[in-house]
């Protein structure tokens, strides 16, 4: 009997050395394995001779809006970019921010042709647009306003029904620098609706992306606009 | 059980990392501005130049350390050398008393940050503001101006793919915000032209 109990403290003993043991050593295999250090990479421009640069940039939201400014305009991107057919080629946003610090900020950037004219008024200003080959400067700007029903309660599961509708309002502003030709609006709105009802489990049945179509939308756009203006000044 | 929890929480604490988050100055180049003549002294005081701070207990065990000071350096070095056509560091408050100097002088003061203020999650949900205040003076010690440099950045600030570390996240919003104090500064110094002129006039009557 006393050989039993001893065998058990010596076991439970072992078993707390091994714990111990096993502890420590997850929690230094954690920290190797989960400490790494970031770095941020930078991107550049990317136009050839000849070309006329387009450039989207960040406009002045309207206020109350929910506004996805920069994922909106990353998309505006790579749609044109995608879409332009030379000699019209999209300069990478942050490229062209950085060339023309502070100028172009969300909140700084031209809207209108008489806000474009001023600004162009400052020589380093022209100076840097031209040697930048700058033909349009798009500036947008927008957001997403969302009314939702909350009807859906999570604690051990969820249940209910989480409802809500998306509208999406864009305007886009396109401002050509060389013929200085009044400013041209195009404005898109999309909506949709997102419906989870949920028992246990939230089962997604539609999930609105507003933001998405309006961006396809407003891209699809200003592709025809800047084209069919291109081309008209060619003729 | 409590040895348990007591060797459970050192683990952890063992399994906590240490971040330092990567802040690069956001101005890659001075900005395109008008110089203003002649020669401006820069200083930067010492809390500025070495300011960095730590997230506290909000983040649960992980630490991540911002260095702000060095990144607010280079990028103040950037946004002056495009707004002034030459400009000196001087390692003196221009606390003139009466002295005067060769040069006007500027000194850059950090008025607040809230990076450190993080709280779990931070991808996602972090805010923050910076806030810079620049004192100008004449060379005979007058104070002409002071501009307040604000910035402000969220979620919608970081590119849409961005990584999702937590460092690196910190760092993305720590730059936006700092560019856009960047941005308030040099626009609203360009705008006032009350010191553009007496900072001229300074100028063209420098020794």
């Amino acid at each position: 009997m006393r050989k039993v109990q001893h065998n058990r403290d010596y076991g439970s003993r072992h078993v707390r050395i091994r714990l111990i043991g096993v502890v420590v050593l997850t929690g230094w295999l954690l920290a190797g394995a989960t400490c790494t250090q970031a770095t941020i990479g930078v991107t550049g421009a990317d136009l050839r001779p000849g070309d006329e640069a387009v450039v989207i940039v960040q406009g002045r939201a309207p206020a109350a809006e929910s506004v996805s400014d920069t994922a909106f305009v990353d998309c505006v991107n790579k749609n044109l970019a995608k879409a332009l057919p030379r000699p019209l080629a999209v300069y990478k946003t942050k490229a062209f921010l950085d060339s023309m610090f502070p100028w172009f900020e969300p909140g700084y950037a031209p809207r209108t042709t008489e806000e474009l004219q001023a600004l162009l008024a400052r020589p380093e200003v022209s100076r840097q647009i031209q040697s930048l080959h700058v033909r349009f400067i798009v500036t947008i700007a927008g957001g997403t306003e969302s009314n939702t029903f909350p009807g859906m309660l999570c604690s051990y599961g969820c249940f209910g029904l989480y409802a809500s509708h998306h509208i999406s309002r864009i305007a886009a502003v396109v401002l050509d620098v060389k013929s200085r030709a009044p400013a041209q609006e195009v404005k898109v709105e999309s909506g949709g609706h997102t419906i989870i009802p949920a028992f246990i489990l939230p089962i997604p049945l539609s999930i609105a992306l507003t933001e998405s179509k309006a961006c396809d939308d407003v891209s699809h756009r200003i592709e025809r606009f800047l084209i069919e203006h291109a081309h008209s000044e060619s003729q | 059980m409590k040895a348990f929890v007591a060797l459970a929480l050192s683990a952890f604490s063992l399994a906590a990392c240490h971040y330092v988050v990567p802040i690069r100055s956001p101005i890659t180049q001075p900005p395109i501005a008008s110089p203003i003549r002649g020669m401006i002294d820069v200083f930067y005081p010492a809390e500025f130049q070495t300011y960095h701070c730590k997230t506290g207990k909000g983040y649960i065990f992980d630490t991540f350390r911002f260095d702000l000071g060095a990144q607010s350096v280079t990028m103040f070095d950037s946004i002056l050398e495009g707004v002034f056509e030459h400009i000196e560091h001087v390692d003196r408050d221009p606390d003139f008393a009466g002295r005067s100097r060769p040069h006007p002088a500027i000194t850059l003061r950090l008025v607040q940050f809230t990076g450190c203020e993080a709280k779990w999650p931070i991808v996602g949900t972090t805010a923050i503001d910076i806030e810079y205040d620049a004192n100008i003076y004449t060379r005979t010690g007058k104070a002409i101006a002071q501009i307040t440099a604000r910035g402000h950045a969220d979620a919608f600030d970081i590119p849409t793919g961005a990584s999702a570390d937590e460092s690196q996240y910190l760092g993305r919003l720590t730059g936006a915000a700092m560019r856009k104090a960047a941005a308030s500064f040099v626009a609203d110094f360009q705008r006032r032209e009350e010191i553009r002129e007496t900072l001229n006039a300074e100028s063209s009557t420098q020794p």
